[in-house]
Formats: structure tokens, C-alpha cells, sequence
């Protein structure tokens, strides 16, 4: 095993040094399945996700005079196949509103709209949506997108409400946010967030990147925890880059897809070569001096606390195998076939003291290698063992009467006693290790040697103690309930310091300095290791990349994803895009592009689309703007009744989808309404039920309390990679808009604003409301309306209320709610 | 993995082909005004309108009362007089839990044969058993993966220890919508704080938000503050009726404009529905409201209070309650069990009976099928604690390898257990019962066959019993 620097690693699932480490978890029952054989993977690539994304033409015959792009002759295509007419472009005040919500979250102001419905000239649009992409807002709205995605969360999952943040899953997230601000060529976005520590010249800020491998979930807990998370991972890396739902290979062949399970341990090798350094590598400074040096100065204070803790928990795990060789012995006696007289398992208390529960299988395991290599110390324990446990006395008498070429301690010992168990075997054999730990010649240290030694498995290796702190409550544990306890305490402080750091730091990972060598664990359970496997690329993808990775292969897999003859990387990631943009992906099922998936509605575009994108620099601002002035997307969403009737799900295209507002946008606009909306740009993430004002993606996402609020409007689960959110529609929606001091408080402000108290009359009131709200002006019948509405007060008072009940009338009405 | 199965819901449709939640299509006239709704509903996509069953139901209402932490089932209801005989010395078989344990506890209750059944119960659930043993179906070899109380709670829940599964509440409320659109279908109460692995035991997962169940804090509240956003303090009613109003002017136009989109209709509704919750489901949390000799008759624990909650709810129609005992794990003695098992059995007993009885004599027994038991059960022999002596041991271990659970009413026979430990209850041998077994069976009084109840998430078809599950007919009356 490899040594591990003091600061290296602890309290984290993926320790996994040199080889699958044997996990005890009970086997999962999986049922029998097809395996893959070679020759289907072959075949495989015939099908359309594998096949290479083409150049292709955009059909002559369709309705070109409302084609502007040429992605548009596609889609009209399909129209015209379908016997269905496009829908009309849509109104530049629905267009405006519409490329507002889509790229930055927010409404337009009742400004933007009129200086855009009154500006004729032809590029019009084109400015707006260029304003849009160049703002910062755009890359707060498209970066939530990536976050359900990431299945970004500020908290590891616990069990109870004690310490669990992340102290720097918010770089990460910063990450995210400006490198959608920047545009940063998108295969570059996927190489750092796998590989951001491996690759030669990269910014340090891009070190964040990796906050995509590790704020994922931890399954504290589990046994087999460590395998979990890199299951986790696995499962992001395939289903967020490559829409192949890569971890259903873990325990059998995937069923639908041509994924071997070879190939997920191919991924697990390249996934578990990397470990989460406790000391995580600064970004920036983002505070004096002063405040600095104090911080570093205790946060070392407690680092050394983590390493001092590991150290005397090393040190009593090692003395208890020191202190108990009578009673570890006795226990694997007790457990043996021949002479167990209990069924089951064997109890843990001695009268001496509690063994752990890990310990007695490391003696067994002492004897086996003793067994093997025929040395003289256990040979007649190896005889005495076999014997029944009837009669043992008498035959044991004859065994030791027959014996030679034993350890002189162990011949004059055995010579002397009469035994009448092979427990009696056990207690001489036991106290012969005390009494070779106390003295100091060469029959003691041969004893001492064999028994904790080098190259015995009886001492207990750091590595181990860290990997045993960092959970809890396993059966194979060589640690104390009390000092497990302790570690979670020290753990607690680091992390609670770490949240207030002034120093950001990148939740970032590096190689172990031995890679994995990976092998198929047979139905996932790591107690049964089968075939060895290399580290490499899944294997249908092997025209991208067919190599073994010589190193750990996580910068290779990067590259092999951000290829641009990856056949899926293109195509997944402008899908997403296409699915934000019309409320439905070209592929409903955006994560999955397999064979249980949903085949693309219009292959052809789709691949124009990608081929298109690959062309421009995988620029994904290029693709937004290409998308948006496109007249499929400016059509109108009108409901029209022979259309709905032919094709209601709108698969073909022949309107735009209308959508209610995510519950982000929808919140962040009534702030920027209410002239209340704090945009700042990153830091420590903030909840954000409450009172606060900042952007919804700076919400402080806990994964063991997610408010019922968010859950009701459908916000993302973050314990597992989403590709789309459901879109519910239920009472509870209603319920907070009409009754949450929330939104009151937005209604409440709107009337505060200067527009509103510097009006003279109800008329100018009621139209400063509309303009504020939807960015226009009442017409004559919805300005009678709320003038009936707000008159009637009987004195000041009433009068604010009346107007505050208006505001948040137009808070709640749909017109607010959709875009349509 | 599952193939795929053939489609039970017409929503199914709309689900594959859209890989989404239900809400955006349309919802015409969709309730009545008593929020209670016809099953022709089901035509309607309203992600918790009522469903059909797959076949007929012997359960219409689930009421699971969870004694959180893991009773113990030699002290309870698996009366083990082997294991008093062996009291303070080793017993000739051991299992490993999650702590190291000691020689044979006998138990310190006394039990007694109750009712026609003869049933034996231990003294903690003297009253119970007094009224009701005829009525409890105990099944006292119920088996579980771990003695981790995080895992197996989340095993007991969501039919998984490890992975995000929607908890059985959700599956139900997916699977059978919920009949009164006033309240939420599946409802969790807790006197105050969370139990152990928190808002796990009661997630969605990959199942819509609106299947998630509605967690509650009932201790030390007035009914209209335990729901979120349900009470308007800035408005009276007469404003917000008439800000509704004006809000639904505006609506109607909208909806003209863009050619009467369902999605927008279906939101219009939602705002009727969220008006008259405001007061319906106030109203179905207001144990004021019960008479005295109903309110003496459950007693005056918060869990008692809990219990009569959980009647009115299943009255109103919600298809799913938690009940659970207490924040984090109460029934957790690992030491001192004999004064803490006996507290926890006075705080819940007298409600639970009271439920119980209640139930029945409104006629709701029947169509309600009540749950008891832990996320596992506890050693028989004696925990030992590390560093101290095994004199000072007087408590129990989790243990995972057998313990009890029982239910009542909802089509279950009465009178009956089920199944058995060994000798010395620590393991079930006799007519095993893992917790997929549970679920399966419990889906089945509720009208589902657990091997069709699925939903396609990232590109498989899950359901709660992943592949195992097999349905305890003996239990079924």
C-alpha cells in the first residue's frame, strides 16, 4: 500500500488504494441477464446515438420564404410530412418576454419592450438577444440549467441535522455561472470538470471545475459507501455527458444498451484513481491579510488535530491487537467448523475487554498466510485445528507427541500442558505472543516478526483507520464507537470553520499516486472480485478512443467525451439546449439516449444542430443565438384547434410550447419587480425561503432539507443528476402565491417603488402597476376592472391595502406565470 | 431491472412521451365542491386525481404508525419463555448487530393470552390487547437488511436502505391519487423535529414534488399554522375572495387570448381548490373540534393527539399517514430498556387504541388498514457497552435479523400471528417476512399489484420492491 501524506485524506468514501478494496455488504439478488457479447457492441454501433453526427443538408422542398435559418427547413419539413402549418411569428412584446425568461431568467422592463417594438430595423431582435447573452444575468439562468444537472448541493446527506455543509461546493457552483457568462467552449467546460487537476496549463480558478465529481452524495453510513460514490459518479459523467445511463452496468450487463459491465469498471478504475484532499488548494484570497493569516493559522491548528486524532486511534487499534492475542485467537477457535459449540456469530466480549469487529478476521487471515508458507510458529496449530472437537484431548496428545520442527517456544510449551480444548490451543498459543512482545531474543522476535511484522495482516495500516473513521457502524470496523464519535466532532469543527473561510478553496480532487486496477465486481459485490478489466473508454465509443490508460485515464476520458468524434457529446449537450429552449427536447428523455430512451423526433436536425455547434467552437452562445432567431422559435404559442387536434403534444413543432416559469425565474422576477432583486455575482450560497433577496442560484441546497416549497414547484431533486424537472401544476403553487409573506412583501414593495408614489391618479397607479408586472400598459376593460377594484377604501389605510391585494392580483394571474 | 411493463395508467402515456409530471395538460371540471372527486376523474391529469386500482381493493386508507428506533419484540408482542430460562448466561446461538451483545435478557414484562385469539402480549400493550387483539394481524417474523436504523427506516419507507426511492406514501399517491383535493394525499406527522434519515423516509425521489409527503410538526401548534402558506394573515377572507375574483378576470381573458391552453385552465382551477384548502384542511387538523369523551378516550400525549389527527385525515380522504413517535429514534433503548420501553408504551398506547376503536365504531376499520411496528427489532441478549462492565448493561442492540410488526383492519385477519422467531426471538424462522414482502402485501389490500405499480426514471422502469416482493397471502382475510 501506498504511504499517505498527513493532510492527504480522511472522512471521505473513496479511499481506494492499489485495488478494489473488499467490501461486506450483503449480495444484492439480481436476476439472471443476457450478457454482451462482442459482436453486439459491434452491431450497436449501427445505431443512431453511435453513429458519427454528420454534415447534414437542410431539405430544399420546405416552406423556404419563413425558413431564416437553415435549421428551420428541417423542422418545417417534418411539418409539411405531418399535413400541419407553422404557427405564425409571435409578437415582439411575447418574443421579448419570451428571449428574456430564456436567457437571463427575468422579465423584461416595460423600457426594453418599447424601445424593441418600436426599433423597425431588420436586426432588431438580433440586438435584443445579443443583450441578453452578453449580460452576467444570462449565465445565473443557464447555470441553474447545468446545476440540476450537476446535481449540485451544499450539504453531504447525514442522517440528522449535525454539521454536513460542504464548505466549498459555492466555488463550484461560481464555477458554473461564469463559465456560461464566458462561454467557454464547451468541450473545454467538460474536460475541467473531470479533469480540471490533470491538465498542463489550466487557470487555477478552473480547479472548481471539480466541484462536478464531488458535490455529489456520500453514503454515510455504508458499508460499501465508497463504491456508492463512485457509482455516483459514474453516473453523472455518462448521464450528464454522454446520455448513456452508464451506471446500470454495475451489476450485470446493461440490459438495453451495448454496456458491458467490463466497461463500468473501466470507468470505476479511472473514477476511483483520484482521492479528495483534506487540504483543499486555494482559488483566491478574498479577504485582508489580517482575517487571513488568523484563519490559516487555526484551520492548521485543526488539520493537525485530524492528524493527531488518526494517529491515537491508529495507535489503539494496534494495541489491541497487542493486548488480546488470547482472546482474537479464541474467537476464530470459536467460529471455526470443527470446534464452534454457538450457531451463528461469535459475541465480542471477552472478560478482558470488546474486541472489534474487524480484528479476529485479520488473525485468521495471519494463519492462512502461515499455513501457506509452512513456517514453524502456527504449523501445530494448523494440525490441531483439523482435529474433531470430540476426543480433542487424547488425539491433541498424539499430535504434540508426533511433533518436530516447531518453534522451540511452542514445542516446550505444548510439551508441558495437557489440553482439553483446541480453546485451551489457543490460550497457550496466545499468551506465547505476550510473553514474545515482552522479550528480546531470536525465537521472540521471529514471533513478534510473523505476528506484526511487516508483511502480517494482523498490524492495521492508516489508510484503513481513515477509511473506518469516515463512516460509521460497518462490520468490518477496527475502531470504537467513541472514537468514530470523536473523528465526526473534529470533522464538524474543520467544516464549520472551512464555511466561514476567507479563503475560497476548490472542491477539487488529485490522481492517487498508485491508479485502480479495476476488476468487474460480480453483481456489484466487491467480497466477489471477477475478471480484470482495463482503465478505458466505453467500448461501443471505441472509434473515439480505443486505448488502455497506462496512468489513471481520467484526463484521457475527458478528452474522449469532449471529442468531436464523440457521437453523443455534441448531441446530448444541444439537445439540453434545444429542450430549455421549447420546453421539449429533439430526444424527450435528454439523460438518456439509449435504447429505453425516446429516438429523436428530428434525427436530422439534431445532427445539424451538433455538427453545427461542433463547427462554431462548441460555443454554446453561438447555438443560443442561432436557436433564437430561427423562426420555429419565434413562433407564436396559440393553441390552434386544428393543430392541437393533429399533434397536441406539439412534437412536430407547429407552435411554441408555452411554459409555466420554473420557480426560480418566477421568484427572482417578483424581486426585480418589486425593485428588490439582490443580482450579485457569487460567494457563500444563502437560503433562499426567507427573507432573502439574492438570485434563487445562490440558494443554499441542502440535501436533507429540501423545503416542501421548492419540492412543490418541482425544483430539482439533488441527489441524483436531472435532466428535466417535472412541470406540475398543483393547489399548493397557488397556496404560497396567495398567502406567503414572501410574496406579499413583493406586492407590498412594488407600491413603494418611486414610479408608483409619484403617480397622480388611480389611472396612472393602475398603469404603472401594469408596467411594472408585465412590461405593459392596461387596456381599457382591465383598467376598469382594477379601478373597480382598488375603489371602495374608506380611509388611507385601506386604501395601500386595497393596492397591495392589486399588486399581488397580478402576481398570481397566469399572465405573470407563463411564457409563452 | 424490470422489463417494460405493460402500461397501468392511461397517464402513462403522457408520462413516456413526455418523461415529465402531469400538470401542463388539461383539467376541465375536474372537482366538486366538496373537493371530493368521481373516479371519471382519472380521464383528467391532475398528478393526484384518483386512480383506479388494478384490482379491487381491501384498503382504501394506509394510517403507519412508527414506533421509530425498533421496539423490542421479546418485550412486546413475541413472547419468548426459553429466553427467560437462559436469563444472565450465553445463549448457544449469536447473531452480530451493529453493537457487540452479551448473554440471554429475558424479558422483564409479563405477558398474557387476550381476546377470543388467545393472543399473547406483553403488559406494555396490556390495553390494547384488552380491546383489540382479535383485531391485530401480528406478524412476528418480519426480517430486514441492516441493523443501521438510517438504512433500515429508509428500507421500511422506500423499499431501499441505500439508493433515493420514493417512499410507499409516494408510490400510493401515484399509484391511487387521493380523494379529497383538499388536503395533501399522503401526510406525515411528527410531534417535533425529524426522525433519523429525515425527509428521506417520506420522499418523492424521481417521482413528481406533489407525491412527496407533507411533513408536520403537530406538537405545541394551532391547526391553521401546521401547513405552509395555508392561512392568509394580511387579508380576510371577503378581500382575498375578491382578489381571486379579479385574479380570475384577468385569467379568462388571458385564456381567451391564447385559445384556451389546458395548461393555463388548469392552473385557473388551482386557485379555487387552494381557496377552499384554506379552511378544509385547517378544519381536518383541528382535534379541538372532537367531543370530549373522543378526546379522553385517545388521552393527551402528543402521540395520542397524533393518533386523533390521523383519524380525521383518513376520514377526509387522505390516502396516506405517517405516524411517527418521536424525533430521531425514541424506542432506541440500548440501555435502561425496562423504564424506557415502558414510558414509550405509555405515551402511544392509549392512542393507539383509541385509533383503533375509533375507527371501528365509525366504520373505517375496514376500508383503513393501520401499521405498527419499527424499522427493526431488538437482541434478545444484553448490549454490551464498550468500556464499561456488563453489570451496567440493561438494554438492547437493534437487531435486523427478526422482529414484529402487526396490522389491523384494511383486509387483514384478526386475531392472528403470524410467522414466528426462534426460541429466543432473535432471528425469524418460521414464514419469513422481509419488508418487500410487507410492501407488497400492503399494496395489495390497497388495490396494486406490486409488480406493476412502476415508473420509468433514467431509463428503467422501478418499482417500490425493486425485484423482490412476494405478497403474504396467509394474512389476508
Amino acid at each position: 500500500m501506498k504511504s499517505v501524506s498527513p493532510f492527504a485524506i480522511f472522512f471521505i468514501g473513496c479511499l481506494l488504494v492499489g485495488s478494489v478494496v473488499a467490501v461486506d455488504q450483503p449480495a444484492q439478488v439480481v436476476p439472471r441477464v443476457k450478457k454482451i457479447e462482442t459482436a453486439e457492441i459491434e452491431e450497436s454501433r449501427a445505431r443512431w446515438p453511435f453513429l458519427p453526427v454528420e454534415k447534414t443538408k437542410p431539405p430544399q422542398f420546405a416552406v423556404d420564404s419563413r425558413s431564416r435559418q437553415a435549421m428551420d427547413q428541417f423542422v418545417f419539413a417534418k411539418l409539411q410530412q405531418a399535413g400541419l402549418q407553422p404557427n405564425p411569428q409571435a409578437d415582439k412584446r411575447t418574443l421579448i418576454r419570451r428571449a428574456s425568461f430564456d436567457l437571463i431568467g427575468l422579465s423584461p422592463t416595460f423600457e426594453d419592450v418599447e424601445s424593441f417594438v418600436n426599433d423597425a430595423s431588420p436586426d432588431a431582435f438580433a440586438k435584443v438577444v445579443d443583450r441578453l447573452l452578453s449580460s452576467p444575468l444570462h449565465g445565473q439562468r443557464w447555470g441553474r440549467h447545468w446545476l440540476d444537472v450537476a446535481r449540485y448541493s451544499d450539504t453531504r446527506e447525514e442522517s440528522t441535522d449535525s454539521e454536513r455543509r460542504f464548505p466549498f461546493a459555492y466555488t463550484y457552483r461560481d464555477y458554473v455561472i461564469n463559465a456560461f457568462n464566458l462561454d467557454k467552449p464547451f468541450d473545454q467546460f467538460v474536460i475541467e470538470q473531470i479533469a480540471a487537476d490533470r491538465m498542463k496549463s489550466v487557470p487555477r480558478e478552473s480547479l472548481a471545475a471539480l466541484g462536478f465529481l464531488t458535490v455529489g452524495r456520500r453514503f454515510q453510513g455504508n458499508a460499501d459507501a465508497a463504491n456508492l460514490v463512485i457509482d455516483d459518479r459514474i453516473d453523472v459523467v455518462t448521464r450528464g455527458f454522454l446520455g448513456l445511463t452508464g451506471a446500470c452496468a454495475r451489476c450485470h450487463d446493461h440490459k438495453f444498451d451495448p454496456i458491458p459491465t467490463a466497461d463500468y469498471y473501466s470507468l470505476y478504475g479511472i473514477l476511483a484513481s483520484m482521492e479528495e484532499p483534506l487540504d483543499k488548494p486555494e482559488l483566491r484570497c478574498s479577504a485582508d491579510d489580517e482575517v487571513v493569516k488568523n484563519h490559516l493559522a487555526e484551520r492548521d491548528k485543526m488539520l493537525r488535530e485530524v492528524v493527531t486524532h488518526v494517529d491515537s486511534v491508529l495507535a489503539a487499534a494496534n494495541q489491541r491487537m497487542r493486548n488480546f492475542p488470547v482472546e482474537h485467537l479464541q474467537f476464530v477457535v470459536n467460529s471455526s467448523p470443527r470446534h464452534r459449540i454457538t450457531t451463528g456469530d461469535i459475541p465480542l466480549d471477552t472478560p478482558r475487554g470488546l474486541l472489534t469487529p474487524g480484528a479476529p478476521a485479520r488473525w485468521e487471515k495471519l494463519l492462512e498466510q502461515s499455513e501457506q508458507t509452512h513456517e514453524p510458529f502456527f504449523a501445530l496449530w494448523h494440525k490441531l485445528i483439523l482435529l474433531p472437537r470430540i476426543g480433542f484431548a487424547e488425539k491433541a496428545k498424539s499430535v504434540i507427541a508426533n511433533a518436530h520442527d516447531f518453534h522451540p517456544w511452542v514445542a516446550q510449551a505444548f510439551a508441558e500442558h495437557n489440553l482439553a480444548s483446541m480453546l485451551d490451543a489457543a490460550e497457550t498459543y496466545g499468551h506465547l505472543v505476550e510473553r514474545a512482545l515482552k522479550e528480546n531474543s531470536t525465537e521472540a522476535n521471529a514471533i513478534r516478526d510473523l505476528v506484526y511484522g511487516a508483511s502480517s495482516p494482523v498490524p492495521i495500516a492508516r489508510v484503513e483507520i481513515e477509511e473506518d473513521l469516515g463512516r460509521f457502524l460497518t462490520d468490518r470496523r477496527l475502531t470504537q464507537r467513541s472514537e468514530i464519535a470523536r473523528a465526526g466532532e473534529i470533522r464538524g469543527k474543520l467544516d464549520a470553520l472551512e464555511t466561514t473561510s476567507p479563503v475560497q478553496r476548490a472542491m477539487s480532487v488529485v490522481a492517487t499516486a498508485l491508479p485502480v486496477n479495476p476488476h468487474v465486481l460480480v453483481r456489484g459485490n466487491a467480497k466477489q472480485p471477477g475478471d480484470a478489466v482495463p482503465r478505458r473508454f466505453p467500448q461501443v465509443l471505441s472509434n473515439v478512443d480505443a486505448r488502455a490508460y497506462a496512468d489513471d485515464g481520467r484526463l484521457e476520458l475527458a478528452q474522449a467525451i469532449a471529442n468531436l468524434k464523440n457521437p453523443l457529446t455534441a448531441r446530448v449537450i444541444v439537445n439540453r439546449v434545444w429542450q430549455q429552449h421549447f420546453g421539449q427536447g429533439i430526444v424527450t428523455t435528454a439523460d438518456n439516449f439509449g435504447a429505453m430512451g425516446a429516438p429523436p423526433t428530428h434525427p436530422e436536425l439534431l445532427d445539424h444542430l451538433a455538427w453545427w455547434f461542433m463547427e462554431h467552437g462548441w460555443s454554446l452562445k453561438a447555438l443560443h443565438r442561432y436557436i433564437l432567431l430561427s423562426s420555429t422559435w419565434q413562433q407564436s404559442s396559440h393553441a390552434r384547434a386544428d393543430a392541437m387536434e393533429k399533434d397536441a403534444a406539439n412534437q412536430w413543432l407547429w407552435r411554441m410550447n408555452p411554459r409555466r416559469l420554473e420557480f426560480e425565474p418566477m421568484r427572482d422576477a417578483m424581486l426585480e419587480i418589486a425593485g428588490r432583486l439582490d443580482a450579485r455575482f457569487g460567494g457563500v450560497s444563502e437560503p433562499m425561503t426567507g427573507n432573502s433577496t439574492r438570485r434563487a442560484v445562490y440558494n443554499f441546497t441542502d440535501r436533507f432539507r429540501i423545503p416542501a416549497l421548492l419540492r412543490n414547484f418541482d425544483v430539482a431533486n439533488p441527489d441524483t443528476s436531472i435532466a428535466r424537472r417535472s412541470e406540475t401544476l398543483v393547489p399548493q403553487q397557488s397556496l404560497f402565491l396567495m398567502n406567503s409573506a414572501f410574496v406579499r412583501e413583493q406586492a407590498a414593495a412594488f407600491i413603494r417603488r418611486v414610479e408608483f408614489v409619484r403617480a397622480a391618479d388611480d389611472e396612472t397607479r393602475i398603469k404603472t402597476i401594469y408596467q411594472l408586472a408585465y412590461a405593459r400598459l392596461p387596456d381599457a376593460e382591465e383598467l376598469q376592472w382594477c379601478a373597480e377594484f382598488v375603489h371602495g377604501a374608506t380611509n388611507a389605510g385601506e386604501a395601500v391595502k386595497q393596492w397591495v391585494n392589486l399588486a399581488q392580483a397580478l402576481l398570481l394571474a397566469n399572465e405573470f406565470v407563463f411564457v409563452n | 431491472m424490470n422489463p417494460p411493463q405493460p402500461i397501468p395508467f392511461s397517464r402513462r402515456t403522457f408520462l413516456q412521451r413526455h418523461g415529465v409530471g402531469l400538470g401542463m395538460l388539461g383539467l376541465s371540471s375536474l372537482l366538486s365542491d366538496e373537493g371530493l372527486l368521481a373516479s371519471e376523474a382519472e380521464s383528467s391529469a391532475h398528478p393526484l386525481a384518483p386512480k383506479r386500482q388494478h384490482f379491487p381493493a381491501r384498503a382504501k386508507h394506509v394510517i403507519h404508525i412508527l414506533a421509530n428506533g425498533g421496539p423490542s419484540q421479546v418485550d412486546t408482542f413475541d413472547p419468548k419463555p426459553m429466553l427467560t430460562r437462559y436469563h444472565g448466561q450465553r445463549l448457544p446461538m449469536h447473531l452480530a448487530t451493529e453493537r457487540p451483545t452479551g448473554a440471554a435478557l429475558g424479558s422483564p414484562f409479563k405477558f398474557k393470552k387476550y381476546g377470543q385469539s388467545g393472543l399473547e402480549v406483553s403488559e406494555l400493550f396490556a390495553n390494547l390487547a384488552e380491546r383489540h387483539a382479535d383485531d391485530l394481524c401480528v406478524i412476528r417474523s418480519m426480517f430486514t437488511d441492516t441493523p443501521i436504523h438510517e438504512n433500515s427506516l429508509r428500507m421500511m419507507n422506500c423499499g431501499a436502505s441505500i439508493m433515493t426511492r420514493p417512499s410507499i406514501g409516494s408510490w400510493l399517491t401515484y399509484g391511487l391519487g387521493t380523494e379529497n383535493q383538499n388536503l395533501p394525499g399522503f401526510v406525515v406527522l411528527v410531534p417535533r423535529g425529524m426522525p433519523v434519515a429525515g425527509a428521506d423516509n417520506w420522499q418523492s425521489a424521481f417521482l413528481p414534488g406533489p407525491f412527496q409527503g407533507a411533513y408536520i410538526e403537530t406538537e405545541g401548534k394551532k391547526p391553521r399554522d401546521l401547513i405552509e402558506h395555508l392561512q392568509n394573515t394580511a387579508m380576510t377572507s371577503v378581500e382575498q375572495r375578491a382578489q381571486l375574483d379579479l385574479v380570475q378576470r384577468m385569467n379568462r381573458k388571458h385564456l381567451a387570448q391564447w385559445d384556451h391552453d389546458p395548461a393555463l385552465e388548469s392552473r385557473i382551477h388551482n386557485y379555487e381548490t387552494a381557496f377552499h384548502m384554506q379552511t378544509a384542511a385547517t378544519d381536518a387538523f383541528d382535534i379541538e373540534q372532537e367531543p370530549a369523551h373522543i378526546r379522553a378516550l385517545y388521552g393527551s400525549t402528543p402521540q395520542a393527539a397524533q393518533m386523533l389527527m390521523a383519524r380525521r385525515l383518513v376520514e377526509r380522504g387522505v390516502r396516506y399517514v405517517q405516524v411517527w413517535h418521536g424525533t430521531l429514534q425514541p424506542w432506541d433503548s440500548h440501555e435502561n430498556l425496562e423504564s424506557e420501553h415502558r414510558k414509550l408504551a405509555a405515551q402511544s398506547e392509549q392512542g393507539i387504541a383509541a385509533l383503533l376503536t375509533d375507527l371501528k365504531a365509525r366504520g373505517l376499520l375496514d376500508e383503513t388498514l393501520v401499521v405498527w411496528g419499527g424499522e427493526f427489532g431488538r437482541t434478545p441478549t444484553v448490549e454490551l457497552p464498550q468500556g464499561g462492565t456488563v453489570k451496567s448493561a440493561t438494554g438492547r442492540d437493534h437487531n435486523n435479523h427478526g422482529f414484529t410488526v402487526w396490522l389491523a383492519g384494511g383486509g387483514v385477519k384478526g386475531g392472528m400471528a403470524y410467522g414466528a422467531t426462534d426460541e429466543f426471538g432473535f432471528k425469524a424462522v418460521e414464514n419469513r417476512v422481509h419488508v418487500h414482502d410487507l410492501h407488497a402485501t400492503i399494496l395489495h389490500l390497497m388495490g396494486l399489484d406490486h409488480t406493476k405499480l412502476t415508473y420509468r426514471h433514467s431509463g428503467r422502469d422501478f418499482r417500490l420492491t425493486d425485484v423482490e416482493g412476494d405478497v403474504v397471502r396467509g394474512i389476508i382475510a
